[in-house]
């Protein structure tokens, strides 16, 4: 099991965000698209949905997630989820992911608004090991080639697809070497099939965002 | 209960649409992409100038056909490949990573070619602008580095394709063309309206009508954007292949119609003269007798601005070639990042404008002088010679990947038959061709500068696949994983490709 905080989307904004100023790594719409889908990730691994051929399943013998915003997603799915497909549900989710997670971990106490400038604002974790946490466990153990667990795995993967390798190499003393790592999980070959269609599809979709220059409402 | 789920579903459907693009703005994308007073203006005048072929409106029409064929096995193809790539990524998936790799030399040569080129036309457009509103006498340079520079600052950001601005002025572009081509087909030389222009038996019975068919093929490259922003499409499964199908159809259509209405006002047999006498401004000094000098003023200015958006808009295909390449580590990791505040790629955007830029000027420093001629017209119809390879590599590619993947759902028409023909006829076009590059470049029919174009683009095809061998020795995992993106059909990727 992973000595992390969790869940998994706000461990990815942790990641996302530099510690001290609370500023974004990446630009919104790649933040959006992988934080939704980190929450989907959630649902994965509380085993609330089943992942593949690019679609979803919600797992209706399972309870509900006592996380409130993954109860919601659930519910949704649980009507909806036949008629779209994987891609649908990560373009759909990130509409508002950016601020479900920010509001989540708001009402959790990890961050907190803090003044910029005149008049702007950005949210910074209230604690800074926990912010870094994430960061600096996944350096460590990528750093002495220790296994990773599922948690890990999808997080490393998550972080990858939507451009934040940059946040975990910055100011590491050995970059070379945690790319090299990485680069070696992203194709181990025993990753769980529904984690690497959901990094697929994530990464795809986070591709096209860049490519087509569509700013977006 | 039942209210409260119709309105749930109504609701995510709803969400999900809202942003989302229909087939008509797709299709709007495609056409801007296109640019049809540079085409028409520009492309279609020096092509009557440089190589008299009569049967260029012949030439739109035949390609319309042939590439109506082709989105079809593209679109099927794309339905079944979610990639975050372009053409090469395509061919990657049908025919093994070299060959996608190869695709991509030829692309990164036949994008900033065409994009140096309409840069180049802006440039030289802009000097003539210039000495008639200004009375100043600039040369062409000046406005190209200008537009230059300001594409090279406008891919670092995020320039939204559906900004208002190029909505504006491409519905300008098309209204102004459209009145254009009423008069003059309304005014015909010596009150004659010859169709003959308009036959497709121009193109096998005429000396250069398969290199026509090449040089208008630079008109179509908006095509394939519809397939880029699928996840923007209403119904991807329909929408999109509607889209390219609705893009080639109006594109081939209004360049057809206004090359043909130009040789209307002409007469064909004077196409030629008339068209070397006046260059770029040959459409502005038929249609001014008879429209009054606003309107030509405006054509004018638009002609300027769909040259530059023109530029942008293959400036953009080359940027993403160079991100996606360097996304999947082909090329270097830092070409593959996205601009932290824009979400812009803008590297690889600030490297395609340093080879353009650096292009230009070499051509400055060889002490050449005709950059709407060298630049423009060659360098779109070099252009439109490499678009040729990667969509003939494309419907191959199409073939081989249904060929090998079973139960996908798709008609026999769709996976085999419709890209079978179209490769087959873009094979043709561009084997035949070949011949007859000496008419393009003015040249003597056994010169040798007859092989720089294919020469070219087999170099660049060598060089990217002297590359993928390179990755297969460095970094086996980096080429394996060329164009993979995701499947939507199958969650495990063969491994022999």
């Amino acid at each position: 099991m992973t000595t992390l905080l969790g869940p998994l989307a706000d461990d990815l904004w942790r990641v996302g965000h530099e510690d001290t100023t609370g500023n974004p790594w990446i630009d919104a719409h790649s933040m959006a698209l992988g934080l939704s889908a980190a929450l989907l990730g959630e649902l994965w691994l509380g085993r609330h949905v089943r992942i593949g051929q690019g679609r979803l399943e919600v797992a209706v013998e399972q309870p509900l997630p006592v996380d409130g915003l993954g109860e919601s997603i659930v519910r949704l799915l649980a009507r909806e989820a036949s008629d779209f497909t994987l891609v649908s549900w990560l373009t759909f989710l990130a509409r508002d992911s950016y601020e479900q997670v920010t509001r989540r971990m708001a009402e959790a106490g990890h961050i907190a608004p803090q003044r910029r400038g005149l008049t702007g604002s950005a949210w910074v974790a209230t604690k800074t090991p926990e912010a870094l946490a994430p960061t600096l466990l996944l350096r460590y153990r990528l750093g002495k080639g220790y296994p990773l667990v599922r948690y890990e795995l999808a997080l490393v993967g998550l972080l990858s697809a939507c451009g934040l390798e940059k946040a975990l190499l910055y100011a590491a003393t050995d970059p070379a070497v945690l790319r090299e790592r990485l680069a070696e999980w992203l194709r181990w070959p025993d990753m769980p099939p529904a984690l690497v269609d959901l990094l697929k599809h994530t990464s795809a979709a986070a591709g096209r965002a860049v490519m087509t220059a569509r700013t977006r409402a | 209960m039942s209210t409260s789920r119709s309105a749930a579903r109504f609701s995510v459907a709803d969400a999900l649409r809202a942003n989302r693009l229909g087939t008509s703005s797709l299709v709007f994308f495609a056409v801007a992409a296109a640019a049809p007073l540079t085409v028409i203006a520009g492309g279609v005048s020096t092509g009557y100038a440089d190589t008299g072929f009569p049967g260029i409106p012949a030439a739109y029409l035949v390609m319309a056909v042939i590439l109506l064929l082709w989105s079809v096995g593209y679109t099927t193809l794309a339905r079944h490949i979610v990639t975050a790539g372009s053409l090469y990524a395509y061919i990657a998936r049908g025919l093994g990573p070299r060959a996608g790799l190869a695709a991509a030399g030829v692309a990164l040569l036949a994008y900033p070619v065409m994009h140096i080129g309409l840069v180049a036309g802006f440039g030289a457009v802009f000097t003539e602008v210039i000495a008639v509103v200004a009375g100043a006498d600039v040369p062409w340079w000046v406005g190209a580095f200008a537009a230059l520079a300001a594409i090279a600052f406008l891919g670092t950001r995020k320039v939204d394709l559906s900004g208002w601005v190029l909505g504006v002025l491409l519905l300008g572009e098309v209204a102004v063309v459209l009145v254009y081509d009423l008069v003059m087909l309304t005014h015909p030389h010596q009150g004659h309206i010859a169709a003959g222009p308009l036959s497709p038996l121009h193109i096998v019975a005429t000396a250069g009508g398969f290199v026509a068919l090449v040089g208008v093929t630079a008109s179509f490259t908006g095509i394939e954007l519809p397939t880029v922003m699928a996840e923007e499409a209403k119904d991807p499964r329909r929408t999109v292949a509607r889209a390219t199908r609705v893009a080639v159809l109006v594109t081939g259509a209004l360049y057809a119609g206004s090359a043909w209405a130009l040789t209307v006002a002409t007469g064909p047999d004077n196409i030629q003269t008339q068209a070397q006498a006046h260059g770029a401004q040959l459409i502005f000094e038929l249609v001014s007798p008879y429209v009054v000098a606003p309107l030509v003023q405006l054509g004018q200015l638009l002609f300027l601005t769909s040259l530059f958006a023109a530029a942008l808009a293959f400036h953009a295909t080359a940027a993403r070639y160079l991100y996606a390449l360097g996304r999947e580590g082909v090329l270097p990791g830092v070409l593959g990042a996205a601009s932290r505040h824009t979400g812009a790629p803008a590297r690889a955007s600030l490297v395609h404008s340093l080879i353009a830029g650096t292009v230009l000027v070499g051509y400055l420093a060889a002490g050449l002088k005709d950059p709407l001629t060298h630049l423009l017209f060659w360098g779109t119809v070099a252009g439109g010679f490499g678009v040729l390879i990667l969509m003939t590599a494309t419907s191959a590619a199409v073939l081989a990947y249904f060929h090998r993947t079973p139960f996908t759902g798709e008609t026999a028409f769709h996976r085999r038959v419709a890209p079978a023909i179209s490769g087959l006829l873009l094979a043709v076009v561009l084997v035949t061709s070949l011949d007859q590059i000496p008419i393009l470049l003015s040249v003597d029919a056994d010169s040798p500068a007859r092989w720089l174009i294919p020469g070219g683009y087999l170099l660049a095809a060598l060089t990217g696949l002297g590359w993928a061998i390179r990755l297969h020795q460095a970094r086996p995992d980096v080429l394996a994983q060329v164009g993979r993106g995701a499947d939507t059909a199958t969650a495990a990727v063969p491994a022999h490709l």
